[in-house]
This record gives structure tokens, C-alpha cells and sequence, in this order.
């Protein structure tokens, strides 16, 4: 049998051998060197009906083994992968669900083959290997667990079975399963780097005991863990059959041919559906942590700003995209940074959301797209130090820039049903809750990541909760069984918050608003708030395709020792939102203080009586708000999307908040909206104005210091910032200097 | 609706004279090389600029081709120049900026999900012809700004339309960023 101490895992050579015998072969351009496809070519039939076998496999591992499952985020919301790889880790069919992470499996793969796993702790049939540390598995943040299992035919190691989730509790210094608050790896929370945990498909003993102690949420993990393995025997055993049916020489042949294939569609599709150019996009967050971990960690004691700048080049003759992050944010001790894992991820989505159309999803769709993340950058940082314990917030920020640059190339080549603004959001809550009986247990409620409102495109409005853009599978899930997996928290209202999106022709879909009451079961409660939503001083994306308005940041409201809980025992339940603000304003809820966050926030300390609100998930609009159809806005009020004010205001239709006019609503909107042009007249100057005195801010130090700060963070780091900020702003040696 | 996504089909996508499942049907149609002819004669239907029409290069902004051979980026609704498409489009627009509470909420309604006056400003970038709202920018103020899309024009012409790339006026028709150039022109006196 191969596999044991001092044998050639892969006959011939060992893991890392094979891998970088892989990367040679394509570096070519082709994947393993494949200039042609001659499986596919010869008998298309067959080949397809291969394809179905293995990914019928792995859809089949998902469908099933959720259901071992407890936590809610993989059986409920569907936040799980399971994936067929190749010795090197590519993947060559993957599930539904949280697709993105396949373009992360090779990095723990890599990480096994370059410490000799194959030889010790060896690498044999039924190892169970479980990893779930960013700097050297791939996996975005610690709360995103992957488990491999290798895949051996008659003794011959062939691939691997991957299985992943996004798990309920990390562990980390503040709870949940994105510890927004993280100045360091040491604060992330439980992070095992690729491990065998187990043999015969049984998992160790040792692991159930570190999920019990290192983890807030044993339980939840321990289940995920077993939901892994059993989706990882499942895809062994349902490839082996498959591989009996087809031999093994087919297999081998045929899983490179599709990773190729995949990747020349790519390539394809950007010669089809592109214009070449050059995009820019970009979007700006900032992460506070003055005031928070000052005392321990002097290093983290400042607020930073985030400059999340993608630019696209497309070259449609070679069909190739390039990603240029020469202007990102340096890395630094704060939690939104991460490794190669997360660029992996995220880049596959996009892809898949933009030129990866009529394809098989696998990393054929990596191999289309190169990059530059410079050496210290946000998500390349300068040693494995740094914390990835919230990167899902400021990459999907980041890589919605890169979206953006490539939608609007296709709207431009006149794909306009493929068009979106790339707007996309998503928020967490999370936290830990301590019960009076003693119990306590960490949790991630999701939801906000399971469904966030769709983008306007050039057609057609956004929708409330209509996408999980990094999976396909997703869902809201049911208030029940939120409630029910967190004792201790009532749900007083979960509704879309009117008027809360981007305007514009097309408005983006409105983002959700939901209110909790803590109850007389808890003792103490922590929550916190995160996500790609949080812009905080700023909206989600600077500028968005299509020209409307961006979408507004979320945000977390607390009212402090309320008296709900003695309503809630009369029998009185608001029906939402603007009820409870009815309570508020006429006295009948009563409350001691109330904090705003529209920033991240890592542990906020509830008792019981304290009403929390979290909004989140709103996107961007689609062209001018005043050339929005007069009766849609009319609509609009009516089923109480919008208020009539914001309707006069920001659309020119006066109506009453029925959605009625006075007059004749299209001659009532056409004189308003021409008052609103003249007032964009009146207050409005050349940019070349508006350039020299803005330039004098610039220029006298008048600048707020956060801003000078962050300018001087950038300028240092990137020299191609740093010369187009100086020349744009015409900046003498001095003033450079000083910026 | 089984029709090819004609420059009607088109026309009536971006009307909004579709039902989605209309829309639906489209999305799921094989994407085909003569799209770009057919969006083009949309557009050349649609806009002032006939056949001149080269490119979409936003919601109102387009790409045109002028007399003497050179291009200039123009909008759709009243003509407005805005000149050489190497040039980031705003440095020819009028701007309004919002940077006070009062004015964020105007557009975002909510005072607990505004940008953060003092630090962000809201930049509205207008059709200085017919004060179309062309583009939005929030963003720290002093940032300079984003130039979203700078089309490689020699590669559309050789590469999609199969022509010889357009002259310039040193011969070859060069891609380039040429804002900061004309921001240079602007001196700092």
C-alpha cells in the first residue's frame, strides 16, 4: 500500500513532488499542460456522464449529511461545501452551498504536502484531516472549518473528499464566529492548522474535548464535524463507484479535462461578454479599536481607514483579467485582514457571478483570473502574526469593486440581463449568552447572512433578502428555529425597513431591520454586530455601476433597561419597527439610554429588559432617481417602501402616503422634478471648482487627523497611490511630504 | 417569449417593458458574439448619436464618434461634451457635495445609517446640460476622483469590430489615463 512512512504517496513521488510537477505543467497557461481535450472530444457523452457521476457525488454528500447537523447554519441556511479534488487539492466538482471555498482547498493541501504529512503523520485510507486556520489552511477566518479525506482506489491515492462549513463559534477573544475585535492570530479563537483528527472515518477522541473547551458552541462544532465526515465517506464511496464503472484511467484523464475545460470557458467568456479596458472601483471602511484593546495591545490602539481599491484590466484578445490591488491598505493589527485563502474564495465568486457562465464550477475558474496583492498588503500580510478573524467583511467590499469593474464592461458590450451594480452586503450577529440557570453557550445568528437584498440592475429594482451571493442554496432561515437555538432572546420584529437602499432609477432592494428583546432567563449576554454592510462613516461601496446612489451602512441600536418585558406580559407585542418607534414616542416604552453603533462591534454587554435593533443588508440603486417611472414611486408609497416625503424629495413625485396625487400625478412630477434640477443647478459647481477648494483642504492641514492619518497610511505604503493622490492634487515636495 | 435578444428585445430590457419572466428567458439564452451589433443598433435607435454611437459607458454616458475622427464621451440625454474618454468624465462635470448630517439624510433618510459628516462627503456628479444625476461618490473628502471605466478603444475596434484601431492625433490611437495631464492644466495659481 502506498501511503506508508517512506513510500512515494503518489508512487512516483510524494504530495509535494506531484504538486509541483502540477504547477509546472501549468505554468504552460493550460491546466496540467492539457493543449487539447481528448477525452471530451472523443466521446462527449461519456464524458458528461462522468462529470454527472462525481458531481452527482458530491451534491448527494450535501443533501444527506446536513441533516447530521445541528447548527442551524449548515442544516437550515445550507452554509456547507463538499468537493472532489485532485491529489493537489483542485477541485474538480463541488457541491451547492458555500461554493466559493473550493478555490481555498489547495492551500491546506500545500501546506500538508510541503511539512511531509505523508510521511507523519502519513496519509492513508479513512484519515480524517480537519483544519481551520487561515495562515496556513486557505479557510477564510477561523469559523470557516474544512475537513479532507483522501481519496485511494485499490490502494492508489487519487484526490481527496473535501467537506466545509461555517461553523457557529470560533473560539476567539470576543464570541462568535468573526471576532471583529482581534488585534493578532492569538485572538482569533481555536486554530488548528491541517491535523489528521481521526482514522477509519472516526474522529479522535482528543478533538471532541478541544471543541468542548476551546469553543463556545461544543456541541454545534462537534455535530459539523461529524456532518463533515460523514459528506467526505459519502463522496469516497459514491467517486469509487463511479470510478468502477468508468476505470480509473478515465477518472484520471477526465478530472484534469474538466478543470481545463472550465478554465478555457472562462477565457471564452471574457472574450464574448467584455469590453477590454481598464475599471476602478472602490470602497472605503474604517475599523475603531482606539479605547478597545488599548492596554494589552498598545499596537492596536488606533482607528483605521480601509482603502479597498480594486482595479480590473481586461484583455479580451488573450481573454485573460488581471486584479491590480496596488493601492490597498497596508496590513495591520486589526481583524479585517487575512491571507491567500480569502482572495482564493472571494475571487472564485465572482468569477462565477460574472465570466463564469455555462461552466462546470471548479478551480478552472481560479486559473482565469491573475492578481497582485502586494507583499504587506491587507490580505497578504507580512507574517502569519496578523488576525484573519473577520475578512468576509472588508474583502466582500473589496471584490465588489473587482465585480463592479466587470459588470460594467459587460453592460458596455451589451449583456444588459447579466448587468448588476455589484453592491452586494451581507450582516452578522453574534455573540454569547450566559442563561440564569448557569448555561452559556457562543452563537452566530445568520439571518442577515443568509439572504441580503439583490442590487438594482438596469432593469429592475433590487430585491429584499433576495441572494446570498456566496451561496446559491442559501435561505433566511425561520425566526422558530432562531429562537429555538437561542434561548434567552425574544424576536420582537423582523420586517424591510422602508427607504432603507441606494435610490435611483432602479432602487436597490431595501435592507432588513430586526429587534430582540433580551429576557428575565438570561444572566448576561454579549452580541455583536459585523458584516460587509458596515461601512460605518461611510456607504457600502464608494461608487457604484449604473451611477445610483450607494447603499447605506447597517447599524446596531440599543435601548438600555426597558420595560418590554412587562408589555410583553400584558399581552402587548409591537408589530414592528415603526410601533416600537410609536411606543417610544409616546412614552409607553420606557428606556434609561441609547447607543448607536454604526461600526463593528465586538462584545456589547445586554441584561435583561435591553431592546437591541440591528439593520443591515441594504444595496445601491441604478441611475438617476429622477428618471424612476412616476406610478413605480407611486407604488412605492403605497405599499409603504418608501414615505412620501422621500418620494417628493429624492424622486420628484408629490403624492400623499397613500401613493395619490392632488393633480395629475405625471404633471405634478414633472414640475417638481424640474424645480429639483434647477436646485441641482443652484448648488452645484464646475469640478474644477470644486478641485481648488478642495485642494486648499488638502493642501492647509485642515483635514480632520483621522483622515490625515489614514492618507499618510497610504502614501507610505503604496507608491502609485501616493503619486496620483500628489499629482492629482498638485502637491509641492513639501506637501507630499507632509500628506 | 422565444425570441433572440434582438436590438428590440434589448430596447424593451432596458424600458422595463419586460415581465420578468421574459427577463428570465434572456438570462438563460446562450450569450452570442452578435450582441454587440445588436446592442449597438439599439443604442444608435435610442440615443441623438445615430450610428456615431461607439460605446455605453454608463447609464447616460456614451462613447460617441466624432466628425473629424476622434471620440468624445457625451451624454445620452441632451448631447452634453464631456470630451477625450481618456480623461475621467468628472473632470467636466458640475459636482455637488453633501457633507452635513441634514444633507445625508435627504438621500439615506435615517440619521443612524448616514455617512459620518466630517469625515465622508457625498459627491453628486451632474450633466452640466441637463443636470442628470451622472454618478455618485462617497468618499473621505479628499479623495481624489474614481475614474470608473477607461475603455481600451484601439481593442474595441480591432478586437471586437474587426476594424483598424482609430487615429490619434501623433498617429496610433494610444490607452492611456490621461486625467492627471488635465488636471495639470488647470495650474495652481
Amino acid at each position: 500500500m502506498t501511503g506508508l512512512a517512506g513510500d512515494k504517496l503518489l508512487g512516483q513521488r510524494t504530495l509535494l513532488e506531484q504538486i509541483e510537477y502540477t504547477d509546472e505543467l501549468t505554468s504552460s497557461g493550460y491546466y496540467y499542460g492539457l493543449r487539447s481535450l481528448p477525452r471530451k472530444e472523443q466521446d462527449p457523452i461519456t464524458y458528461e456522464r462522468f462529470y454527472d457521476a462525481v458531481h452527482s457525488a458530491v451534491m448527494g454528500a450535501r443533501e444527506t449529511s446536513k441533516n447530521v447537523a445541528a447548527s442551524p447554519g449548515a442544516r437550515e441556511l445550507g452554509e456547507l461545501l463538499f468537493a472532489l479534488l485532485t491529489p493537489e487539492g483542485h477541485a474538480v466538482a463541488v457541491s451547492s452551498g458555500l461554493v466559493g471555498h473550493q478555490g481555498a482547498f489547495r492551500i491546506a493541501i500545500r501546506y500538508m504536502a510541503e511539512n511531509g504529512y505523508d510521511r507523519n503523520p502519513q496519509i492513508r485510507p479513512g484519515d480524517i484531516f480537519t483544519a481551520c486556520d487561515p495562515a496556513t489552511t486557505g479557510t477564510p477566518h477561523p469559523g470557516d472549518v474544512y475537513t479532507f479525506v483522501p481519496l485511494f482506489y485499490k490502494d492508489e491515492f487519487i484526490g481527496w473528499a473535501a467537506g466545509m462549513n461555517h461553523t457557529m463559534e470560533a473560539g476567539g477573544a470576543v464570541p462568535g464566529a468573526w471576532p471583529p475585535w482581534s488585534p493578532n492570530t492569538f485572538t482569533d479563537g481555536y486554530l488548528l492548522p491541517p491535523t489528521k483528527v481521526g482514522e477509519d472515518y472516526e474522529d479522535y477522541t482528543w478533538l471532541y474535548k478541544h471543541f468542548e473547551r476551546r469553543t463556545r458552541a461544543p456541541m454545534f462544532n462537534i455535530l459539523d464535524q461529524k456532518m463533515r465526515v460523514a459528506g467526505c465517506r459519502m463522496v469516497v464511496d459514491s467517486v469509487t463507484e463511479a470510478i468502477d464503472k468508468f476505470g480509473l484511467d478515465y477518472f484520471k484523464d477526465a478530472t484534469r479535462e474538466i478543470i481545463e475545460e472550465t478554465r478555457r470557458i472562462c477565457s471564452d467568456n471574457v472574450k464574448l461578454l467584455t469590453v477590454p479596458g481598464r475599471s476602478r472601483f472602490v470602497a472605503f471602511r474604517t475599523v475603531p479599536y482606539a479605547g478597545v484593546v488599548d492596554g494589552v495591545w498598545p499596537q492596536s490602539a488606533k482607528n483605521w481607514l480601509l482603502h479597498l481599491h480594486s482595479e480590473v484590466q481586461i484583455d479580451t484578445r488573450e481573454g485573460q483579467v488581471h486584479v491590480n490591488w496596488d493601492k490597498i491598505s497596508p496590513a495591520n493589527w486589526h481583524a479585517q485582514g487575512g491571507y491567500k485563502g480569502i482572495i482564493e474564495s472571494n475571487l472564485w465568486l465572482n468569477v462565477m457571478d460574472t465570466i463564469g457562465l455555462g461552466l462546470k464550477p471548479n478551480s478552472g475558474m481560479n486559473l482565469a483570473v491573475t492578481y497582485d496583492m502586494p507583499e504587506g498588503g491587507l490580505f497578504n500580510p507580512p507574517n502569519d502574526r496578523h488576525s484573519a478573524g473577520n475578512p468576509w467583511a472588508s474583502s466582500v467590499a473589496l471584490f465588489n469593486c473587482f465585480g463592479g469593474g466587470l459588470e460594467v464592461s459587460k453592460r458596455a458590450r451589451g449583456f444588459v440581463e447579466e448587468a448588476w451594480n455589484s453592491d452586494l452586503c451581507w450582516t452578522g450577529i453574534q455573540g454569547e449568552i450566559t442563561l440564569k440557570n448557569g448555561f452559556s453557550f457562543g452563537f452566530c445568528q445568520m439571518d442577515l447572512l443568509g439572504a441580503s437584498a439583490t442590487p438594482a440592475r438596469p432593469y429592475m429594482d433590487g430585491e429584499p433578502l433576495g441572494t446570498a451571493w456566496w451561496n446559491p442554496s442559501s435561505d433566511t432561515g425561520s425566526v422558530e428555529e432562531w429562537e429555538y437555538v437561542l434561548p434567552g432572546i425574544y424576536y420582537l420584529s423582523k420586517n424591510v425597513l422602508p427607504s432603507y437602499c441606494g435610490h435611483g432609477r432602479f432602487r436597490g432592494g431595501l435592507g432588513m431591520q430586526l429587534a430582540f428583546a433580551v429576557s428575565d432567563e438570561v444572566q448576561e449576554a454579549i452580541i455583536g454586530k459585523i458584516g460587509a454592510s458596515t461601512g460605518n462613516y461611510f456607504t457600502g461601496q464608494a461608487s457604484i455601476p449604473g451611477g445610483g446612489y450607494p447603499a447605506p451602512t447597517s447599524t446596531l441600536i440599543v435601548y438600555r433597561q426597558t420595560n418590554i418585558l412587562e408589555l410583553l406580559r400584558q399581552g402587548e407585542y409591537p408589530g414592528g419597527m415603526a410601533e416600537l418607534a410609536e411606543w417610544i414616542e409616546s412614552g409607553k416604552l420606557t428606556y434609561t439610554d441609547r447607543e448607536l453603533h454604526k461600526e463593528e462591534v465586538g462584545a456589547l454587554f445586554v441584561k435583561p429588559g435591553d431592546i437591541y435593533i440591528v439593520a443591515g443588508n441594504a444595496t445601491g440603486g441604478w441611475g438617476d432617481p429622477l428618471h424612476r417611472a412616476v406610478d413605480a414611486v407611486a407604488l412605492d408609497v403605497k405599499e409603504g417602501f418608501i414615505p412620501a416625503s422621500v418620494a417628493d424629495r429624492v424622486y420628484g413625485v408629490p403624492v400623499d402616503e397613500t401613493g395619490s396625487a392632488t393633480e395629475s400625478l405625471e404633471a405634478a412630477a414633472e414640475a417638481r422634478r424640474a424645480e429639483i434640477r434647477r436646485d441641482r443647478e443652484a448648488s452645484s459647481v464646475s469640478f474644477e471648482e470644486f478641485w481648488r477648494t478642495e485642494r486648499e483642504v488638502v493642501r492647509s492641514g485642515e483635514l480632520p487627523q483621522f483622515l490625515t492619518d489614514a492618507y499618510a497610511e497610504l502614501n507610505g505604503f503604496s507608491p502609485s497611490f501616493r503619486e496620483e493622490f500628489a499629482r492629482f492634487w498638485q502637491l509641492d515636495a513639501e506637501e507630499e511630504a507632509q500628506s | 417569449m422565444s425570441e433572440r435578444a434582438s436590438r428590440d428585445v434589448l430596447r424593451d430590457l432596458e424600458t422595463s417593458r419586460m415581465s420578468w419572466g421574459e427577463v428570465r428567458e434572456i438570462l438563460r439564452q446562450e450569450k452570442t458574439p452578435d450582441r454587440f451589433a445588436e446592442y449597438h443598433a439599439a443604442l444608435a435607435e435610442a440615443t441623438p448619436f445615430g450610428d456615431d454611437v461607439l460605446l455605453r459607458l454608463g447609464e447616460y454616458l456614451y462613447v460617441v464618434r466624432e466628425a473629424d475622427g476622434t471620440h468624445t464621451v457625451r451624454c445620452g440625454e441632451c448631447s452634453h461634451a464631456f470630451g477625450d474618454p481618456r480623461v475621467n468624465w468628472k473632470l467636466s462635470a458640475r459636482v455637488r457635495i453633501r457633507r452635513t448630517l441634514e444633507e445625508f439624510m435627504e438621500i439615506y433618510h435615517y440619521e443612524e445609517v448616514c455617512p459620518e459628516p466630517g469625515i465622508a462627503e457625498v459627491r453628486e456628479y451632474l450633466c452640466p446640460g441637463c443636470f442628470t444625476l451622472l454618478s455618485v461618490e462617497c468618499v473621505p473628502i479628499g479623495y481624489p476622483p474614481v475614474f470608473e471605466f477607461l475603455p481600451d478603444l484601439a481593442s474595441v475596434y480591432e478586437d471586437i469590430l474587426g476594424q483598424s484601431a482609430p487615429a490619434d492625433e501623433d498617429g496610433k490611437w494610444v490607452f492611456e489615463d490621461r486625467t492627471l495631464q488635465a488636471v495639470q492644466k488647470w495650474g495652481t495659481a
